[in-house]
């Protein structure tokens, strides 16, 4: 009774490890045990030789069909994606150098507003609120058009990524 | 007459590893050079993952992409396949997580079998069918395996990759791996031939 219950355990435990078995992915010790296993039970040698034959035919599967110009048309899209990314970097660098420009301009009229604004208002005929006034016109039109750059890159960049 | 043979067998590698020197310096020749030279192995892999021919193409493009991305990060001590396949399988990976996540976790569904579809190896009828009917439908069941199975599978018996070469590349432990081999192997046969249950022993 007992040795029937061991002999049923055991082939469970050997059935359980026929997949791996079968491809030879067992430990010696554990293939050697299922070798000796197989050679008194008929189901576990039927569905072994099964395993070992599913294994061998998905070794030998036909790749698929490859499509027409695979390698040419992923070389292409490879260089034009690097291209557009080569353009984005250039857009957002001649941005950064447009925006840095722009702060060291004001930052310049600033300066010499303050340090020769009563000078640069008695050469042109202004008042002090006058040439405020003009140094903000002239701060909000460089603004602007940092702004008005910077929206036209980006509507480049969207329009490029949905061709 | 043996000479040529050696010459080619030692320049064969030695022409990959320039294509990749070069490829590191930027040279896009080299691209198509590596692409031609990969491209059967990476397209299966992806079919086998994504399971619809457009979408493998479609990956196929973005993974080459993403090579150039980090090519200068790739070691060029290792072996180009296993990087190259991970690069693939992590995009593979991402589209199913975004487009179909049911399929990263699909169980089989019960019941399923391919048995009536499969030609049986019985003698009268073995003979009439053709190899290529067989592996279609050995394809077609290997497409109704979970990915998790699925990519194990290919790795080691189309893409010939040892299991530790594998573990590696799905970064997982060398047991998971043949526990996925395994569960993967069993799922096959049962959908192949669900009737060949076999009882205890004796």
């Amino acid at each position: 009774m007992d040795k029937d219950k061991h002999n049923d355990n055991n082939h469970q435990k050997i059935r359980a490890s026929l997949a791996l078995a079968a491809v030879s992915a067992l430990e010696p010790a554990a293939q050697s045990q299922v070798e000796a296993h197989l050679e008194s039970c008929e189901p576990c040698r039927k569905e072994f030789s099964a395993l070992r034959g599913l294994a061998s035919e998905l070794r030998v599967l036909p790749p698929p069909v490859l499509a027409f110009g695979l390698a040419q048309r992923t070389s292409a899209r490879v260089r034009a994606e690097l291209a557009a990314r080569s353009e984005r970097r250039r857009h957002n660098l001649v941005l950064l150098m447009v925006t840095v420009f722009a702060w060291i301009d004001t930052l310049i009229i600033l300066a010499i507003a303050r340090m020769f604004g009563n000078d640069i208002a008695r050469l042109l005929h202004v008042s002090d609120s006058q040439l405020t006034f003009g140094f903000v016109v002239y701060w909000l039109v460089a603004v602007a058009a940092t702004v008005a750059l910077t929206g036209h890159v980006g509507r480049v960049h969207r329009q490029r990524r949905l061709v | 007459m043996i000479a040529p043979f050696f010459t080619a067998v030692q320049e064969a590698p030695l022409m990959a590893e320039n294509a990749l020197i070069r490829l590191r310096r930027g040279d896009l020749e080299a691209l198509t050079e590596l692409i031609e030279e990969h491209q059967t192995r990476l397209y299966r892999f992806l079919l086998r993952l994504v399971r619809e021919p457009a979408t493998a193409e479609d990956l196929f493009q973005q993974t080459w992409i993403k090579v150039m991305e980090k090519i200068r990060n790739y070691d060029p001590n290792r072996d180009f396949t296993p990087w190259l396949l991970t690069v693939a399988r992590n995009l593979a990976l991402d589209h199913l997580r975004r487009y179909r996540p049911e399929s990263l976790d699909e169980p089989l569904s019960s019941g399923d079998s391919m048995a009536e579809l499969l030609p049986t190896t019985g003698e009268d009828q073995g003979a009439a069918l053709l190899a290529g009917e067989r592996s279609e439908l050995l394809v077609h069941a290997l497409h109704q395996l979970p990915v998790l199975y699925r990519e194990v599978l290919t790795l080691r018996f189309e893409e010939d990759l040892k299991l530790e070469e594998i573990a590696v590349l799905l970064s997982i432990p060398l047991s998971t791996v043949k526990s996925r081999l395994r569960r993967g192997l069993e799922s096959m046969r049962k959908l192949l031939a669900p009737d060949l249950q076999v009882g205890s022993h004796g």
